[in-house]
């Protein structure tokens, strides 16, 4: 018979001086879940566990718990046969009042503070009919309506793990819940929810992926928040202003302060003998091109070591993330139009992969671009792609005699490249080819470095709080290195630790970029 | 022991007390009292509807809703009721519409309605397939915009009454495991069904009967407990509700032939008969062997509705599906068997929802006034709770007008106290195993098909394990968040429901909606035209019988 550990977390706050886990085994059967096996143990093993739970069909929202550190209902989540450990802790952010029990109030309180009902100027009469509304309007309001308020995503909350001002997503859904309903009369809902920290979210989706119940809680209702807030001219705030005149100056968020790697190189970039295996057209993204140029020129170098042939456009612009994060997105135009002709160009000439290097580039041409193409009639004759992805997926890569590096090390794993929709095992399966690498896992993997969705630029301390967080959970996990591959990220800690060591504390932290590390390995 | 005093307690926050609570707040000090947190209460998981006769998609009226919810009820319903809630629950929708529900609606703007077992005519109002979520959110938003007082996750153990006239309530506070003795001038109790009696149900682990089982040990008359809804499509195994939506947008039962079965035992309504009808089928099918590869359960096809009409009008059907049964019910047939459903039954109360204790009402699932008599309709226990939700509400204001605080039942609170105690200290019984036998015991011989041995032995069983239940323990000893003794708590109430069920059952020698005896397979108006009324007094339970009060429809032979 199969058997499956549980490794619970257990506090009796009458008797316990701190919580301790406890570890339980449960025989596997047919479409167990989480809720089944808490039962189990309930019943024939020890009676004095305790976890909330109602309908066990994932509506009521009782047995939200933290499954491998991921906030979820337990009555949801099925446990599959080759599961050997499950590790379960009550949600984050609340006090524990026993075991898997915690007090939500703090999540009700939130969710209080921004009128959570119907606001209506009594001008009308309740009449003996309803109210005529068109289904259309009633559409957006009806999408967000169907969060069960189990407090999932409030405990997954990067923001809230630095910030407990902070509203938190839910009460942002319920904001847009309401502020879209033709019935509603509080013309006020919007910049409370500035106030109550619509921007302080680095949209790193963490929340997202915690529901149950599916909420696009980032795209659906934070950025469109943002995006109302715009449009009322509640935002962008001052900051975002500073932001979005740089990039409008210069075409990128930070400054041309050394020579563009797009300068540096030639267009076209071929430096091996014979056929190209592939030829790419490469989007570098403002940062890498204006401020890391050596990654810009790690990729090429990993790419001539692959037989791809490198196309390096110098007159791409902006991919327009900012303006998209912060709500402008009625300035996306020029963006897409500049950066799509270009592309289609090359397309033309039989040039049909756009590999992208920084995540925040690849995730906005990937889920925002589409659209707008379409709202401006601008065809996509080609295919956008991440490097990494590139790498694993597109090409027999080269690892033939890749030079050793003794290093332990976590993979930091960029928000934006999990929008992208790319799994973070192609990275850490990338890193591992490199051979001496030891790769350290923190069991959840949303940590936020702070630099997305426009809070460096508005709430910098915020953003440098998040920072220092990752990287100390990646110190409690005894690893002294992260590796990444998103530009944002890695600007984000060196930041950190650059005003850290200015102030002379000593963080004995390094911050290693994925693509630096892959090419190096290929020097022999 | 604390205290604490209001003018109006109301046990529950579903949607019956959550409304109730919203109307006797307007002016009075009323709190509510609930072991769970009120969005956590079981009306959330309602998917199909709720019924009024609003006529936006055909010429109905509120006697036509009626007249469906009469014969739905195989004229058990007591009609007086039945045209109260007839006639009320269209304001109530459009006031639950005012305060910001999003129902679905009809390209012009109006409520769209859709079909359901039973209805003559589309009179099913809804919110895609969350229709209960939906309502309670939206009664949830008013509480927190009137302010009203809800002690949430105080469990509610006893009723202290004297001289039959309602004094308090004793609950304890899970959070710390103190006990408190609630006074008020008046209390409504709206608890809810009590589902988990039987071990194949719809329902949440919360739904134990509590108020049943307080009021019916407070001297309170319980009424037609025999009355048990089982529904026709839940999910094998976990017997998650699908709901009854899925038939009402299109979706059909198939047997293991391949045989839309229903043609035969339903000629015109076919998958759309009332429940008990289209539930018994499926068990003739499956005891005849044509379950699907001879198992228990029969197939749910939705595949010709296509996906988009699917995740349009069905999405939480098409997500429960496939999270809790690995099926893409585009694709492929949902396997479906019976379950426990619906209590018709519940605590007797005139049509202002007042109980036969002074001061004590009760309204929801766990009331019987009686709107659905032998068989509820879908889509109308959601507006029962909000017709009579709000009823319980103003009569309560009107009975405490002349009513000063009550004094304190010490003795009778001490000794609620020690009963409580006394878990902590008692023998070995297992409250798990002894909850497991009831619940198996009364689907085996209280369920869809019953007779009078079956019912006989039920009954002892129950009888057994209550006397053995004085002998389970709680072996958690920790009072902070006791789930355990809120367990053992609650197998106390299901032990009462479940023999007032079986009791009712022995009792009834016919066959009537949802009661079928085989020893006595016909309705028979010339002798159980009568409600089973059940009343604990000098220490049992006392049995009367109450006619039916006809007052619209003449009953008549129930085809469809
Ligand atoms: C899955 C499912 C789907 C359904 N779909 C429909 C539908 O589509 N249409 C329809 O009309 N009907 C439907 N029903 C039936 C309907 O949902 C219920 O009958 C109705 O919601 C009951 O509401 P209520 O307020 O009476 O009780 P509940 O919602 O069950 O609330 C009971 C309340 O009492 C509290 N409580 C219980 N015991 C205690 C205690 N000891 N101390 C303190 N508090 C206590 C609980 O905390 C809870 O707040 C469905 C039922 C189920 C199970
Ligand atoms: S995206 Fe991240 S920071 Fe923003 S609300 Fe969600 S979890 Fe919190
Ligand atoms: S948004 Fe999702 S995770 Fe958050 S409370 Fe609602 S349902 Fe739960
Ligand atoms: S038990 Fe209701 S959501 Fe899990």
């Amino acid at each position: 018979m199969t058997e499956i550990k549980l490794i619970i977390f257990r506090y009796d706050p009458s008797k316990d001086e701190k919580p301790h886990y406890e570890t339980y085994t449960v025989p596997w059967r047919q479409r167990l879940t989480v809720l089944d096996a808490l039962n189990y143990i309930k019943e024939n093993i020890d009676s004095s566990i305790s976890f909330r739970q109602g309908c066990r069909s994932a509506i009521c929202g009782s047995c939200a718990v933290r499954i491998e550190k991921r906030g979820c209902l337990a009555c949801k989540t099925t446990i599959g046969e080759e599961t050997r450990e499950i590790t379960i802790d009550p949600l984050n952010h609340y006090k524990v009042i026993r075991d898997l029990v915690v007090d939500l109030e703090p999540f009700y309180e939130r969710m209080k503070q921004i009128q959570p009902y119907l606001v209506r100027n009594n001008t009308i009469a309740m009449t003996t009919k309803e109210m005529l509304i068109k289904p259309e309007d009633l559409a957006e309001a009806k999408n967000l309506r169907d969060c069960i308020l189990c407090g999932s995503c409030f405990s997954d909350c990067n923001t809230l793990d630095v910030d407990n001002t902070f509203c938190g997503p839910a009460a942002l859904v319920k904001t847009l819940r309401f502020a879209s309903d033709p019935r509603d009369n509080n013309e006020g809902r919007l910049a409370q929810a500035v106030e109550l920290g619509l921007y302080k979210c680095p949209v790193d989706q963490e929340c997202e992926f915690a529901c149950p119940k599916e909420i696009n809680i980032r795209r659906g209702a934070i950025e469109r928040l943002r995006y109302l807030a715009v449009q009322k001219e509640l935002a962008p705030l001052p900051e975002h202003k500073k932001l979005i005149n740089s990039v409008l100056d210069s075409g990128g968020i930070v400054p041309v302060k050394a020579k563009p790697a797009t300068e540096m190189f030639p267009e076209y970039i071929k430096e091996f003998d014979g056929e190209p295996q592939a030829e790419v057209l490469l989007y570098l993204g403002c940062i890498i091109n204006r401020r890391k140029q050596n990654v810009a020129a790690a990729i090429i170098n990993i790419f001539q070591n692959n037989r791809i042939a490198v196309h390096l456009p110098g007159k791409v612009t902006c991919c327009g993330s900012p303006f998209m994060r912060i709500g402008q997105r009625d300035s996306m135009r020029p963006f897409v139009e500049k950066n799509f002709s270009i592309f289609n160009d090359y397309a033309a000439r039989g040039i049909t992969d756009v590999v992208t290097s920084c995540s925040g580039c690849n995730s906005t041409f990937r889920h925002d671009f589409p659209k707008l193409a379409k709202e401006f009639d601008i065809p996509m004759n080609f295919r956008i792609f991440d490097v990494g992805e590139y790498m694993y997926e597109k090409i027999a890569l080269n690892v033939k005699g890749l030079k050793k590096t003794n290093i332990r090390a976590m993979y930091h794993y960029p928000c934006h490249i999990r929008a992208s929709g790319l799994a973070e095992d192609i990275y850490i399966d990338l890193i591992q080819r490199i051979p001496g690498v030891e790769l350290v896992k923190v069991p959840k993997s949303g940590y936020c470095c702070g630099g997305g969705g426009g809070v460096r630029a508005a709430f910098p301390e915020l953003a440098d709080r998040l920072a220092v967080r990752r990287i100390e959970i990646a110190k409690e996990s005894g690893v002294d290195t992260l590796i990444t591959n998103c530009p944002f990220c890695v600007l984000s800690f060196e930041r950190v630790l650059g005003m850290k060591e200015e102030r002379g504390e000593k963080m004995g932290f390094r911050i290693i970029d994925f693509y630096e590390m892959f090419s190096e390995a290929y020097s022999i | 022991m604390e205290i604490i005093t209001h003018d109006i307690i109301i046990i529950g926050a579903g949607l019956a007390g959550q409304m109730a609570a919203l109307a006797a707040s307007q002016s009075s000090d009323t709190a509510i009292v609930s072991k769970v947190h009120p969005i956590r209460s079981h009306s959330g998981a309602a998917q199909g509807g709720i019924n009024a006769s609003f006529g936006n998609v055909s010429d109905d009226d509120w006697e036509k809703h009626a007249f469906d919810t009469a014969k739905g009820s195989d004229y058990l319903a007591d009609q007086d009721a039945v045209e109260i809630l007839c006639k009320n629950i269209t304001s109530r929708i459009v006031e639950i519409d005012h305060f910001g529900a999003i129902f679905d609606r009809m390209p012009d703007g109006r409520l769209a309605q859709r079909p359901f077992g039973g209805g003559s005519f589309p009179r099913t109002c809804y919110a895609g397939d969350a229709t209960g979520h939906e309502m309670l959110n939206t009664l949830y938003e008013q509480l927190i915009k009137n302010n009203v007082r809800v002690y949430e996750e105080w469990l509610t153990t006893s009723l202290m009454v004297e001289n039959n006239e309602y004094k308090g309530v004793l609950a304890i506070n899970l959070k710390t495991g103190e006990t408190a003795y609630f006074r008020s001038k008046a209390v409504i109790v709206a608890t809810g069904g009590c589902g988990r009696v039987f071990e194949r149900t719809t329902n949440s682990h919360q739904s134990t009967g509590d108020g049943i089982s307080m009021a019916y040990r407070a001297g309170a008359q319980v009424c037609d407990m025999e009355f048990v809804q089982f529904h026709p499509t839940t999910l094998v195994g976990t017997n998650i509700l699908i709901s009854e939506a899925a038939r009402g947008e299109g979706g059909f039962l198939m047997n293991s032939e391949n045989k839309r079965f229903m043609e035969s035992y339903a000629p015109s309504a076919k998958e759309l008969a009332p429940r008990d009808i289209v539930v018994r089928s499926i068990q003739t099918e499956i005891e005849k062997g044509r379950g699907i590869s001879g198992g228990e359960f029969v197939w749910l096809d939705l595949t010709s509705l296509g996906s988009e009409k699917l995740m349009e009008k069905l999405p939480q059907v098409y997500k429960l599906a496939k999270d809790f049964a690995n099926v893409d019910a585009a694709q492929d047939c949902i396997p479906v068997q019976s379950a426990q459903h619906y209590t018709m039954g519940g605590i007797r109360t005139n049509n202002n929802c007042e109980s036969s204790i002074k001061g004590l009402l009760a309204c929801g699932e766990c009331a019987c006034v009686s709107v659905h008599g032998a068989n509820r309709l879908g889509g109308n226990s959601l507006a029962e709770t909000l017709v009579f939700g709000k009823i319980a509400g103003e009569r309560a204001l009107e009975y405490i007008r002349k009513k000063g605080t009550p004094g304190i039942q010490r003795e009778a609170a001490e000794k609620e106290e020690e009963r409580i105690n006394h878990l902590f200290r008692s023998g070995d019984e297992s409250v798990p195993e002894l909850r497991k036998e009831l619940q198996n015991i009364m689907w085996e011989r209280a369920g869809i098909f019953r007779n009078e041995s079956d019912s006989r032995e039920a009954l002892k069983a129950v009888k057994t394990l209550k006397k053995r239940y004085s002998n389970a323990g709680v072996k958690d000893s920790c009072r902070i968040f006791n789930t355990d003794l809120m367990q053992a708590i609650e197998l106390g109430f299901l032990l009462d429901n479940a023999e007032l069920i079986a009791q009712g059952a022995l009792l009834r020698r016919e066959s009537r909606g949802s009661h079928f005896r085989t020893d006595f397979p016909q309705r028979d108006d010339k002798n159980w035209l009568t409600h089973t009324i059940i009343a604990f007094k000098d220490g049992k339970p006392q049995v009367t019988f109450e006619p039916v009060r006809i007052t619209l429809f003449k009953p008549e032979a129930r085809k469809y």
